[in-house]
């Protein structure tokens, strides 16, 4: 039998013990504030069969975002078929391909009265594209209400298909971002399955598109990088030619999720964003609380408005 | 939880698969079909991942030491592991993932394993033999050849001795002529589940493998089952 194989058995019983619960910094501490908006925007998505990644991720700032009337949405479904360490998003194989989504959530931002608007997915190996199709099919679904609407695309690896990155980027977003997540050498620990080079090829090749977006990334610290590997790694994410990076603290979702290494002190990230500044990003937002979708259009309206007014120039030239 | 601790055995467990035995760290509580980062400390400064890869842990909870086990390839990291000794230290960090947490033990279960993915799969059937929770059971299993097959001889064993398991294995490269009766041909499909899998049944998926075989046999999935019913693990692999 099987059992005459298992060597050295221990007891059967396991008793599962909870991780420590890690005590968290004054600065991280979020205060809930009670808002009408919050249940608002959370009974329109669920209306519309939609999902946000600011519930999916848990993330600390969804109150004041939802608050303020705003998600960040997340299509292609909520299961991921990645299985990130850093991320609460569940790891499920996907239910097929919803067709309809795009026009569901062009109709829900039209609801909230939004001007511009954030779309992130999960990760869809299973498709041969990676859904980069419902990426450029949700910016024309929004545009096509709304000509004037602002579109920031955060895209998953889509495996590196480069013609898969071009299906989005044809679609026009006004910010096309990919995350980096962490610095290189944490890649197998923090996000298996992904590679630095492939991320950073994207970012590149937004770069030198034709019709090129506002190109943008961001990173988490206190996943046990060091500060020399954070400089290096917004050194390599300059080459690409990307513009915006922001650069927030690793929460732990859960007991399953990789544990804190460090919390990085707000003094610290106010080192990491000037050294940023110093070596030529346009703009780096770097704090305990960033995310990348946070307030994302504060972060690139300067940078947007800009490129509007050169082609305006150039158009009366 | 990260913790040095000395490998206890390494052996071939078949031809291109290599597996070590380690001391289980002291306090190390997982789950069968969890992984684990597995750090082999003297390729630590050259290898650009600082020596540490995600492993999927083959031995089951109930076992005193961790089981490991990769495909050899021509990599810092295999090279390594390659030529790891009784008595060697290596860092173990984890346990991580969820594969087997959703597993219901009073319905039918079907794995489905390609290569090396058979590691979460193996740890959740020798826990199953070991707890006595042992609904009717197959393992679709796919190698190349017959002798890549890592743990086979123990699956056959299963097989043979109990009324629950059930093993499928097939090959892919190799001819149909070569083959005895025990083996299937070719990759996992619709029609080979169909004809191994008893008409009327519902049951669960658990699947893992390469990148391609796990995305392959889930559009053959999509044929007969539905989504909601299959689990995956995406082993991405590693050179």
């Amino acid at each position: 039998m099987i059992q005459q194989q298992i060597e050295h058995r221990v007891p059967l019983t396991i008793k599962i013990e909870p991780l420590p619960k890690q005590r968290m910094p004054e600065w991280i501490k979020v205060q809930a504030k009670a808002s009408p908006n919050y249940s608002r925007v959370k009974n329109i998505l669920e209306e519309h069969k939609l999902h946000s990644v600011c519930q999916e991720a848990a993330c600390p700032n969804i109150r004041e975002c939802f608050g303020e009337g705003t998600a960040t949405f997340m299509i292609l479904g909520n299961h991921c078929t990645r299985g990130c360490r850093f991320c609460n998003v569940k790891t499920a194989v996907p239910l097929g391909l919803d067709r309809d989504e795009p026009r569901r959530l062009a109709e829900v931002v039209a609801k909230l009265n939004l001007k511009q608007v954030v779309v992130t997915s999960v990760t869809r190996d299973d498709l041969p594209d990676g859904g980069a199709e419902i990426f450029a099919d949700t910016i024309h679904e929004l545009r096509r209400r709304d000509p004037k609407m602002k579109v920031e695309v955060l895209i998953p690896d889509l495996q590196g298909n480069a013609e898969a990155v071009d299906i989005v980027l044809a679609a026009r977003p006004d910010v096309f971002a990919h995350n980096v997540e962490t610095v290189g050498r944490l890649y197998r620990r923090v996000r298996p399955g992904a590679e630095q080079e492939r991320s950073l090829d994207i970012l590149r090749q937004a770069d030198r598109y034709a019709a090129r977006p506002v190109v943008k990334t961001g990173f988490m610290v206190g996943l046990g990088e060091r500060r020399e590997e954070i400089e290096e790694l917004l050194r390599q994410i300059l080459d690409t030619g990307c513009e915006i990076v922001t650069v927030g603290q690793y929460l732990r979702p859960s007991g399953v999720h990789l544990p804190v290494e460090r919390f990085v002190h707000p003094d610290e990230f106010k080192e990491i964003a000037a050294y940023g500044h110093e070596i030529g990003f346009k703009h780096v937002e770097a704090g305990p609380l960033v995310r990348s979708s946070y307030k994302a259009f504060s972060q690139s309206k300067d940078i947007i408005e800009a490129k509007e007014s050169l082609l305006e120039k150039k158009k009366n030239v | 939880m990260s913790e040095t601790v000395r490998v206890v055995r390494r052996w071939e467990p078949a031809r291109h698969k290599m597996a070590i035995q380690v001391e289980r760290p002291q306090g190390f509580v997982y789950k069968a079909g969890q992984n684990a980062d597995l750090r082999l400390p003297q390729i630590a400064t050259d290898d650009q991942f600082d020596g540490s890869r995600s492993l999927s842990i083959a031995s089951a909870p109930c076992e005193e030491l961790l089981t490991f086990a990769v495909r050899d390839r021509e990599s810092i990291y295999k090279k390594a592991f390659k030529s790891l000794r009784e008595g060697d230290r290596v860092t173990v960090d984890g346990p991580f993932g969820t594969f087997g947490d959703k597993l219901n033990y009073d319905e039918p279960v079907v794995f489905l394993a390609g290569g090396i993915g058979i590691t979460p799969i193996l740890s959740l059937i020798r826990q199953m033999a070991h707890e006595d929770k042992t609904p009717p059971t197959w393992l679709f299993y796919s190698n190349r050849t017959p002798d890549q097959a890592a743990f086979l001889d123990e699956l056959k064993q299963l097989h043979d001795e109990t009324d629950w398991f059930t093993l499928v294995p097939t090959v892919t490269r190799v001819d149909r002529s070569e083959l005895d009766g025990s083996f299937e041909h070719g990759r996992i499909d619709a029609a080979m589940l169909k004809r191994h899998l008893p008409e009327g049944i519902d049951p669960q998926f658990y699947l893992c493998g390469s990148t391609d075989m796990v995305w392959g046999v889930l559009a053959e999935l999509d044929k007969i089952a539905q989504r909601s019913r299959v689990h995956i693990e995406d082993f991405t692999g590693f050179e």
